[in-house]
């Protein structure tokens, strides 16, 4: 879709005049880097080393006193599993229906633009909006999804309110919300697969499962695993919908990292704990950036 | 057309229909409710269309507020939009145009940069802002949403900035431009549906944004959308047919904007995502 990126593309930096202008471009970026990011990492992982009072400015160093607090919190344990299986399904849920839907999208169908957009506004809504119809079709008494198990001759219950079914529940919003995301890169990705090769796989008589296991799939496959990235991460830090849902409830069943640091912070008021919190749940997001940042200069993109 | 190829035809549509009907059905019924009378709304099995049409819903939402949400939510959206463009087509020209030492160190960066929780940033961010005095106030959202708008930013433009070829600019250089004049003449009038692209994919990521606005704002005048109808909630919990007004209302300018400029966004994502 872009033009091939060739070494043309880059000005080379020729004597002392050359490496100037691009400091004096980079600055506002820099500046505001350090001071909106790296400054608040540092002041962030100091805090998550005091303990302060409530309704008092006093913050006390504590040294590792909150991670250990943690560390020794079921609670804490709770939201690392529930994080653990949010994410995983959220993201295989995304990922194999966009599959899918991409594959069914990229038919040469009468409307098939109109329908990839239309397709595409649950991902641009904002959260809280999906969140809140979502709660409304989560309703016993008056939502869409009761109303439909009852047209099917089904009972239903207060997906939301019950712990055995909140996580299933918010995680099925969240694969209606995202997913329109993975089918339109997918989408994208089809268009660049050889034909050629599919073409050959089907005279040779290969089924349609295995056209797309062995023809397809390695063809997008550098898609699929960058989708997988940004989908991971950004499923891993979702904040808005599950606040909206189930504001981590009940009792924590849905309760996830993001959802955690902000009810200790903001909620219980502790700034120590809360950040603590969130710095152990940098561990996790550290692990997917390595794996980001080595698919990322696998493909040049970083040159 | 023989059986096989009706046949074939006939199942294509029915699988786009399924794939349909799972994303616009939720959508339908968000906008259908937002148009029901309570009577309609509060039934059992009520009826998934409204009966008949009222705008009752969108009465009581902006009777709460929703208006100045909607003008708060813009004046924040907009200048961090501005903000974050100016710095970011600065520095993504610098890092995709110009050879210089730490330049794959400032590209990681920007990367690890959009990765970090907001949750790990905003305590400290929200100490900042209390101590310069401004809490409660859009300038301490809009420089929060620096955070994470400035490196998606540059990291966007950058793919538009790499399908500019270099020899334009040269060309340029050669006619006696500097390469400031350049880059002013030539390299931005190339790229501005790249930076209306960017733009929009900012403008739709701070209209939505919600932590942060929970967090610093306090006076309800004062509340963006995301944040003014969760306290709308909080009030009127079970109004639902308000709710749905206010969903929809806060949906429509980012699937507007997002339908303008479709093809672009997805170019960016792609390449953003090292999809050539």
């Amino acid at each position: 879709m872009q033009q091939p990126v060739t070494a043309s593309t880059t000005i080379r930096a020729r004597g002392r005049h050359s490496r100037s202008p691009a400091i004096w471009l980079l600055l506002p970026t820099l500046i505001s880097m350090v001071t909106l990011v790296l400054y608040p990492l540092v002041r962030g992982f100091y805090t998550s080393l005091t303990t302060s009072f409530f309704l008092s400015n006093q913050a006390v160093f504590a040294g590792f006193k909150n991670y250990a607090s943690l560390l020794h919190n079921p609670v804490f344990w709770t939201v690392v599993w529930h994080g653990l299986v949010w994410t995983v399904g959220v993201v295989l849920g995304q990922l194999v229906l966009g599959f899918v839907g991409a594959l069914i999208l990229n038919q040469p169908v009468k409307g098939q633009a109109l329908f990839q957009s239309i397709t595409f506004i649950p991902w641009i809504m904002p959260g809280v909006a999906a969140g809140l119809l979502w709660s409304l079709m989560y309703d016993p008494t008056f939502g869409l999804v009761g109303n439909i198990q009852h047209l099917l001759g089904l009972s239903s219950t207060a997906y939301l309110s019950n712990i055995h079914t909140s996580m299933a529940a918010v995680i099925l919003a969240a694969i209606w919300k995202g997913t329109p995301f993975t089918i339109l890169m997918m989408v994208a990705g089809l268009q660049t697969v050889d034909t050629a090769v599919i073409e050959a796989a089907r005279i040779d008589g290969a089924s349609w499962f295995k056209v797309i296991r062995h023809a397809v799939i390695p063809q997008v496959a550098p898609v699929l695993r960058t989708t997988a990235l940004f989908i991971t991460v950004w499923t891993f830090n979702y904040f808005d919908m599950i606040y909206v849902m189930t504001n981590g409830g009940p009792v924590n069943s849905t309760q996830i990292f993001p959802t955690y640091v902000y009810q200790l912070a903001f909620g219980q008021l502790d700034y120590g704990l809360g950040t603590a919190a969130g710095i152990l749940s940098l561990v996790v997001v550290g692990i997917i950036a390595a794996f980001f940042i080595v698919e990322l200069s696998r493909q040049g993109a970083l040159d | 057309m023989s059986v096989a190829m009706v046949l074939k035809r006939g199942s294509q549509y029915l699988w786009v229909l399924l794939l349909m009907a799972f994303f616009v059905t939720p959508l339908i019924w968000m906008v259908s409710t937002s148009f029901k009378s309570a009577g309609q709304i509060y039934t059992a099995n009520g009826p998934f269309f409204p009966t008949h049409w009222t705008l009752q819903n969108y009465h009581v939402a902006f009777a709460t507020g929703l208006g100045r949400m909607f003008l708060n939510s813009t004046i924040v959206a907009v200048s961090t939009t501005v903000v974050s463009l100016l710095f970011a087509v600065l520095s993504s020209y610098a890092v995709s145009r110009i050879m210089f030492r730490g330049r794959r160190m400032i590209l990681v960066s920007m990367i690890l940069s959009q990765l970090i929780p907001l949750s790990v940033l905003i305590v400290p961010i929200y100490q900042i802002m209390a101590q310069l005095n401004l809490l409660d106030q859009f300038p301490s959202l809009v420089i929060a949403y620096l955070t994470f708008s400035i490196p998606v930013a540059v990291w966007f433009l950058r793919s538009f900035f790499l399908s500019v070829p270099a020899e334009i600019e040269e060309a340029a250089r050669v006619d006696g431009c500097s390469l400031f004049q350049a880059f002013i003449r030539v390299v931005i009038p190339l790229i501005v549906p790249g930076l209306a692209a960017t733009g929009i994919y900012v403008f739709v990521t701070v209209w939505q944004e919600l932590m942060f606005a929970i967090t610093f704002l306090t006076t309800p005048g004062k509340y963006t959308l995301p944040a003014g109808v969760i306290l709308f909630i909080g009030q009127h919990g079970t109004n639902f047919g308000a709710v749905m007004a206010a969903a929809t209302v806060m949906s429509i300018p980012p699937s507007i904007l997002f339908l303008l400029m479709q093809k672009r966004l997805i170019s960016g994502f792609a390449s953003a995502g090292g999809i050539k």
